[in-house]
Parts: C-alpha cells; sequence; structure tokens
C-alpha cells in the first residue's frame, strides 16, 4: 500500500483525495465500515493525526460517517456519491480538455483523439 | 499541562552561547520535527531535556516537573550514539531494559528483532553499526513511553533502512504519546509531522504547523528549511 | 534500582579482576607445591618464580581493582554509555552509591585473595608460630588481641584504599565539569585531592605529636619506634581515612547532583 506523497502540498488534503477516489471507485463500498484511523495511518505511514485530519474532513462533505461505537462508516447516500463522482470526472474532463488545449489542439479535434485512442482500449 | 516546556533556556559552554532564550511548548499526541543545521544547538538541547546538561538559566519541564527519575521514566530517548555496552549481547540488553524500565515491552522488542531475523545470542560489538542502531531504535521504541526524543534517527542510513527507521517509529509510537525527531534530514520525514520547529544559531526562529506552512509558502518542507538557511 | 546497578557495575568490575584472582592463586599454589619438594634445583627455582607471579597478580588484582572502577566510573557516566545511564530512571545518588559500593566491594575481597594468597604460599606451623609469638609479644604488652591487631592494620590498608578510590571519583566528576580535556582535568585534579589530603594527614599527625611524646618521637627519630605508638598512629590513621571517605563521598554526591555534563 505505499503512496507517494508530494511533499509540496499538505498531505491531509492528498490523504482526502486518495480515499475520495476510493469511494467513488467502489473500492470502498457503501456502508462499509473503515480501518481505524491508526491502521489506516499505518497502512499509509502517515501520521495518525494527519490521517484523523483528512476523516474530518470526508466527514464534514459527508461521504464518511461515525457510529459511535463501532467506528467509521462510507456514507450510503448513493446520491452523494454519485455526484462526487461525476463532479471528479468533471474535473478530469476539464483538465485534459485544458492541457489539449495547450497543444493547440481545439475540443473538438480533442475529442477526436479520445474516441480513437480510447477506443483502443 | 504541557507534556513538555521549556522556559526562557540559556545554555552557554564557557563563553560559548550555545542556546539562547529557548521557549517551546509540546503537547501530548504530535509529531513534531525539531530541524535545524548541525552545530545550532539541537544536540544541546536535547540534552538539556534529558537531564545529560543542565542549563545556565531557564527552566524545563515535563509533566510539570523538572528532568528527575520521573521523567526519564516517561521518555524514551534515541541518541545519536551506541550507548549499550558493547560486551553485552542482544538479550543482555533486552533484560537490562527490562530491568530498569517498567514500561518497556519486551514481547515487542524480541518481536521486531525476530522481523530483522536478529539472533539474540549475538554480541553487540559483532554487530554491524546499522544493526546496532536499529537494535537501539526498537529497544527504544518498544518502551510505552509518553515522550519519545529522537536524535537525528535518519542519520547516516541509506534509504532502505529509512524506511524500515520511518515505519518503526509510526508504528510502535504509543497512542497519545509525542514523538519529537531532531533532524536536519528533512525531506524523508517530513510527512510524518504535525509540526515543525526550526531551530538556528541557538534561537527557534519558527514554529508552525507543518501542512499550513506548506498551504502558506506551496512548497515542501525540505524545500522552506533549504530556503530559510540558504544551504 | 541500587541493588539492580550494582549487579551490572560488580559483573563488570570482576570480569577482568577474577583472572587475576586465578592467577594469584594458582601461582601461589604451583610456588607451594614445587616449594614442598626437596633436594631439587628445578622445582625451587619454579617455586621462586612462581612466588614472585603469585605476588605480582595480587598487586595486579589490587590495581585492577581500583583501575577498573574508575574505568567503569568514567565510562558508564561520561563516556557513551553516560547517554543511558543517565537516562534510567534511577536517582544520581544510586548510580554514585552503586560505583562506591561495587569499588569498595572489590577492594575488600582483593585484600581478602591477597591475604589467601599468602597464606597458600607461607603457611607452616613454624611460620605461624613466629608469627603468633610476635603479635602475641605485641598484643599482651599492650592490652590487645591478635585479632583486634590484625584487624586495625586490615582496617587501616581498607580504608586508604576506599579513600583512594573516592579521590579518583571525586577527580572525574570534578574533570568532568568542565568543557575541555576532561580526562586531564580529571587525573589532575585527583592527584592534587590525593596530594593536599596526604599533606593533611602528615599535618595531623604532626598535631598528634604536640599530644603525645610518643608520637612526636616516631617524627622526630628514625630509632625507637615502638608498638604502642605505631597503634597509637594506626588509629589516627583509621580515624583519618575514614574522615576523608566521608568528606570526599558528601562532596562528590552534592557535585554530581548539580547535573552532569556529557560530551
Amino acid at each position: 500500500m505505499d503512496f507517494l506523497f508530494d511533499n509540496e502540498r499538505p498531505i491531509y488534503i492528498q490523504l482526502v483525495e486518495k480515499l475520495r477516489i476510493e469511494i467513488v471507485s467502489g473500492k470502498l463500498r457503501p456502508g462499509e465500515r473503515i480501518l481505524s484511523v491508526r491502521e489506516l495511518a499505518l497502512n499509509l505511514k502517515v501520521n495518525p493525526n494527519t490521517m484523523q485530519k483528512a476523516l474530518v474532513e470526508l466527514e464534514n462533505e459527508g461521504l464518511v460517517y461515525t457510529e459511535r461505537t463501532n467506528g467509521k462508516f462510507v456514507t450510503q447516500n448513493d446520491n452523494l456519491i454519485e455526484n462526487l463522482k461525476k463532479k471528479m470526472a468533471e474535473e478530469k474532463v476539464n483538465k485534459y480538455l485544458e492541457d489539449m488545449l495547450d497543444l493547440g489542439i481545439d475540443n473538438k479535434e480533442a475529442l477526436k483523439y479520445l474516441k480513437e485512442i480510447g477506443g483502443k482500449f | 499541562m504541557e507534556l513538555l516546556e521549556c522556559k526562557n533556556i540559556y545554555k552557554n559552554f564557557d563563553d560559548k552561547e550555545v542556546l539562547k532564550d529557548v521557549n517551546l511548548k509540546i503537547q501530548k499526541g504530535k509529531i513534531i520535527g525539531l530541524l535545524g543545521k548541525n552545530g545550532t544547538g539541537k544536540s544541546t538541547l536535547i540534552k538539556l531535556i534529558n537531564d545529560l546538561l543542565t542549563p545556565t538559566s531557564g527552566e524545563i519541564l515535563i509533566n510539570g516537573k523538572k528532568p528527575g527519575v520521573e521523567s526519564k521514566d516517561i521518555i524514551a530517548y534515541l541518541p545519536e550514539r551506541t550507548y549499550l555496552d558493547k560486551e553485552m549481547k542482544v538479550k543482555d540488553a533486552i533484560l537490562y531494559f527490562e530491568e530498569f524500565y517498567t514500561n518497556f515491552d519486551k514481547n515487542k522488542a524480541v518481536k521486531l528483532l525476530k522481523d530483522l531475523d536478529l539472533d539474540i545470542n549475538t554480541k553487540i560489538s559483532k554487530m554491524s553499526k546499522g544493526m546496532q542502531e536499529k537494535l537501539q531504535l526498537i529497544l527504544v521504541m518498544s518502551r510505552n513511553a509518553q515522550l519519545y526524543i529522537l536524535d537525528e534517527p535518519l542519520g547516516g542510513v541509506d534509504p532502505a533502512t529509512r524506511d524500515y527507521i520511518l515505519d518503526t517509529i509510526l508504528t510502535n509510537f504509543c497512542e497519545g504519546a509525542s514523538v519529537i525527531i531532531f533532524t536536519h534530514l528533512i525531506a524523508d520525514i517530513e510527512r510524518i509531522l504535525d509540526e515543525v520547529i526550526f531551530i538556528d544559531k541557538g534561537e527557534i526562529v519558527l514554529t508552525s504547523s507543518a501542512d499550513e506552512l506548506r498551504n502558506k509558502e506551496n512548497a515542501s518542507i525540505d524545500e522552506i528549511f533549504r530556503r530559510y538557511f540558504k544551504c | 534500582m541500587l541493588g539492580k546497578l550494582l549487579k551490572y557495575d560488580l559483573k563488570w568490575i570482576y570480569k577482568v579482576v577474577v583472572i587475576f584472582y586465578i592467577l594469584a592463586i594458582i601461582f601461589s599454589i604451583v610456588a607451594r607445591v614445587t616449594g614442598e619438594i626437596e633436594n631439587s634445583l628445578l622445582f625451587e627455582v619454579i617455586s621462586k618464580i612462581s612466588i614472585s607471579c603469585a605476588i605480582s597478580m595480587a598487586v595486579s588484582s589490587l590495581i585492577n581493582s581500583l583501575m577498573r572502577s574508575w574505568v567503569r566510573f568514567t565510562q558508564n557516566m561520561y563516556k557513551d554509555e553516560s547517554y543511558l545511564t543517565h537516562t534510567l530512571p534511577v536517582k544520581k545518588k544510586d548510580l554514585f552509591n552503586s560505583k562506591v559500593i561495587s569499588g569498595a566491594v572489590c577492594i575488600i575481597t582483593t585484600m581478602i585473595v591477597i591475604l589467601l594468597c599468602l597464606f597458600i604460599c607461607f603457611y607452616s606451623e613454624a611460620n605461624m608460630e613466629i608469627l603468633k609469638s610476635l603479635l602475641e609479644l605485641a598484643a599482651t604488652t599492650y592490652n590487645t588481641t591478635v585479632l583486634n591487631l590484625l584487624l586495625l592494620v586490615a582496617m587501616v590498608f581498607g580504608l586508604e584504599l576506599i579513600y583512594v578510590l573516592l579521590t579518583g571519583y571525586l577527580g572525574l566528576i570534578l574533570g568532568h565539569k568542565s568543557n575541555t580535556n576532561k580526562m586531564l582535568k580529571s587525573i589532575l585534579l585527583g592527584f592534587l585531592i590525593y596530594s593536599i589530603t596526604q599533606i593533611a594527614t602528615v599535618a595531623l599527625i604532626g598535631i598528634g605529636g604536640l599530644f603525645s611524646g610518643d608520637i612526636m618521637n616516631l617524627i622526630n627519630t628514625v630509632e625507637a619506634v615502638n608498638i604502642e605508638t605505631i597503634k597509637n598512629v594506626m588509629y589516627m590513621c583509621v580515624g583519618v581515612y575514614f574522615g576523608y571517605s566521608v568528606l570526599l563521598y558528601i562532596i562528590a554526591r552534592k557535585q554530581l547532583n548539580k547535573g552532569v555534563n556529557v560530551e
């Protein structure tokens, strides 16, 4: 479970991003119990406090909830996850399009590239 | 009450002023990097906290008390040098820790040594320097201490060992305890730090949360450190 | 905690000293056994050599008792190992007491071993008779028992050695307060303390001489040394060395309590 961090950005933000992806991708299923803060931190080799901060952030976003005695769980609110997925996908697409524009490739052409190359998979 | 508090610490060696008005507060449950170049008073500060030196003026309090038997019982200290009697075997060193520290977890130490494939019947003088350092780290981290003070734990070791050391620190420090890592090798440890304190020419020049500092400066702590000290 | 500290200190000191004990005893036995064989030049030579070896081993064990105590003190309290010693949850008082007791115990056992060696080498009924009559003469003349007299001699030697041990410890403690040339300063300070106290001893005996003509005689004249006077001087020495030991012990502990200054 090695995860390379970018030391130039706050670690907790990178943790939030990583966990969001795990939730959205279904690696962490809705309603699934999340490992304890300490276990998670140890797996990713980060400071438990930083992990805690990341989980608090996810909780504020509603992606994670705490059951008093049992620990933390992934939300069962499918809408929320779906919306997040959409939002994240949009971001990726926008990023792709922007990058293509930087290369002097307009949106239409970019789409063509996408179809051509993406179709191969 | 702070776990560790340094109040207006001055330390002179003859005419040389090594620490100037150092003020520090360390809370429970944090991993703190005390960062500074070599010869900036880092090791002097560590020795003061561990009662290996006495301050010229000022006061050091651990859980509100001056360094003494009680503070030594809750501080697990890893010095830069090898401090074990080299004539001892590994198992003797374990026994020694078990006899003197009530909070030493023997089983943990034995397990960690097993992971290293280290035979406990080996004489310490027969072990490589790197192995001796690992043994010392294991002994220190096997104590259920409230404050771990680690002096240059990554000094002079290869990258694989660095990972091993960081993992050992991270996986073994007691819940709710604090860890202070004194070092000038920042890149490898910065991801585990809550807070950073820069020390320069005997003075504390910066104290900040690690993530806030990264956010503010838009750079890694290592980068900020290099910029700060222009080295 | 003192017990645990003592265990390690004694183990460390004895690790080498015991070797000298064994050698001294072996040479003594060899000397005795070969000495018993009559009419053989070879065995006589072996016996003589063995006796000198036994004596040199005995002397070495005594020197080693002191040296190893001092070396242990330095390494354990001021060198690399001090980083562990001074961070153990143990009072400084216990650390110091353990060093004093381990050194003193070693000195005492060494004295016993030396006596044992002498006994092995030279014991014979005839020799014992000579010694006994000599001592008895002294004892009966001066209202004391043989045992008392022997005990007094042993106490003078023992206390003197313990005082020398403490001189070394105090020298090391004071020398290591400095930031430079710690070892050199320790040795010089140790010698200085030793010299001052020895001069003071002579001065004290001189003062004793003011009150006792016999002691004055001992100082003034070479001849006419009588046993009574020597006994008085020995009593004085016991008092003086005991006083020094206590004084050095108190100063050393006070100094140590102020904190250490490791490299």
